[in-house]
């Protein structure tokens, strides 16, 4: 058995985990996901066109995600929040903001002026 | 798709504070069974976007003795041995890629046993001469999803002759394995000046298993020598407070229709978030995951690489972060640094 110095340790790291799996949504079952698909300025879908998504509540990795040939993208976040898609092509690039709440969330891009 | 709980990013942080993880078993070198990640030819178009130019990638194909070490030049790409040997169709002629060559340091240090990722006024600047060392040995990366026609686009560095590394973020995802892996080096716009495929990748069991930021490390073994060819960075362990580094890569927002993608890079002081991570207000990109923190410095290291950028805000909004070359990296690197392709 373990000292009482190491179980209020072990207590507190609980008691941490616990406290922020509150505040980031643990909790709930199933990955969330934005997804969505990048259209062309001629309403055709703009296929293999980068895209990112930035958060000012996670880290996010600093990927760049390429869109399948029918101009779809799927990208699961780590949490509940606010989240930016944005086009890395295009000019200017196509960026919505949208709040995640829910398991997936679709969110389409627009670019202004022909590729 | 693998089902994990919406609270992973929080727990692995918890996680990074209460856990001591020590060198961790690294996950099942790639096979022609588990990790195919050598590819479907993929390209880059004069708009900017991605083009898949080959077949299908074919699985049962993946048997290291049977890659070749030349990849077909059949959609006019130019292979690391033809760089080497001299005939192959890009951008720049025999002459200028000779004098590339010779150019190169001959002794390249061996290696040693988002929130806005924009910070404030963007720092960052283009590097325009991209043949040059190091920046050839900073590949622009493009993987391709499994089951998708759609894919990712992350940055590389070379630290041996065969071998790259990058953030496990790029190599392994939400449906397992990216299955193609396309190096260019010395890529700008829709150039460059060599192009190799993957034979095998290995990432951290634990990467696997919990996402964990500590572990969001990668190395690649390339079909081809390209490190022995356009050198390759030095690399070696840091204190926590090492000073001012730089972060080169590619950069998705400056992306444009003329241009294509480019390299792009910005300095900063870095500091240890933790023993497996540092952060930074280095001003970073979408694109940019697996680039190099790195320096120039006297031998033995060089081009000195002490970390691979991963995150844009890590590990707070206003900091962008990467991992440190920690016990489990670097015996990945030195592991990988002593293959080399039959």
């Amino acid at each position: 058995m373990g000292s009482p110095l190491k179980f209020r340790a072990a207590a507190g790291a609980v008691a941490a985990g616990l406290a922020l799996a509150v505040a980031t949504g643990c909790g709930s079952e199933g990955p969330l996901v934005i997804s969505g698909t990048v259209y062309q300025s001629n309403g055709h879908p703009c296929a293999n066109c980068a895209i990112v998504i930035t958060s000012p509540d996670y880290p996010m990795p600093d990927l760049l995600q390429v869109t399948n040939l029918s101009g779809e993208y799927e990208w699961e976040v780590p949490g509940p929040g606010s989240f930016t898609v944005e086009s890395a092509t295009g000019d200017p690039v196509a960026r919505r903001e949208v709040t995640v709440t829910r398991d997936r969330d679709d969110v389409d891009l627009h670019l202004e002026n022909p590729l | 798709m693998i089902e994990r709980s919406r609270c992973r990013l929080g727990s692995f942080l918890v996680g990074a504070s209460l856990v001591a993880v020590a060198a961790l078993p690294f996950a099942a070198p790639a096979s022609a069974e588990g990790n195919p990640l050598a590819g479907a030819d993929v390209t880059v178009g004069p708009d900017g976007t991605l083009q898949v130019i080959g077949a299908a990638f074919d699985p049962a194909t993946l048997q290291r003795s049977a890659l070749p070490r030349t990849q077909a030049s059949s959609a006019g790409t130019l292979d690391i041995d033809d760089l080497v040997g001299g005939s192959g169709p890009g951008e720049l002629t025999q002459a200028e890629l000779d004098a590339l060559v010779d150019s190169l340091p001959a002794d390249q240090v061996p290696p040693q046993a988002s929130s806005r990722a924009v910070i404030g006024p963007d720092g960052r600047v283009q590097i325009s001469n991209v043949t040059d060392s190091p920046f050839i040995q900073t590949p622009f990366l493009v993987l391709q999803e499994p089951g998708s026609t759609g894919g990712y686009i992350c940055t590389g560095w070379l630290f041996s002759d065969y071998s790259l590394a990058t953030a496990a973020h790029c190599l392994y995802g939400d449906n397992g394995w990216r299955t193609g892996i396309r190096a260019y080096f010395g890529f700008s716009g829709t150039t460059y000046v060599a192009t190799c495929t993957a034979n095998l990748a290995y990432i951290s069991q634990e990467w696997i298993n919990t996402r964990a930021v500590e572990q969001d490390w990668g190395v690649v073994q390339l079909n081809c020598n390209a490190g022995a060819v356009l050198g390759s960075f030095g690399w070696r362990t840091a204190t926590d407070t090492p000073g001012a580094f730089a972060v080169t890569g590619y950069p998705g927002d400056k992306h444009s229709l003329t241009a294509g993608y480019t390299m792009w890079s910005h300095s900063g002081t870095i500091t240890a978030h933790s023993d497996y991570n540092w952060k930074y207000q280095i001003d970073t990109a979408g694109g940019q995951s697996g680039a190099p923190v790195w320096r120039q410095e006297a031998a033995p290291c060089g081009n000195c690489v002490v970390g691979i950028h991963t995150y844009g805000g890590f590990p707070d909004p206003t900091s962008n972060g990467g991992t440190r070359l920690h016990p489990a990296v670097r015996s990945a690197l030195t592991l990988f640094s002593s293959w080399v392709v039959p």
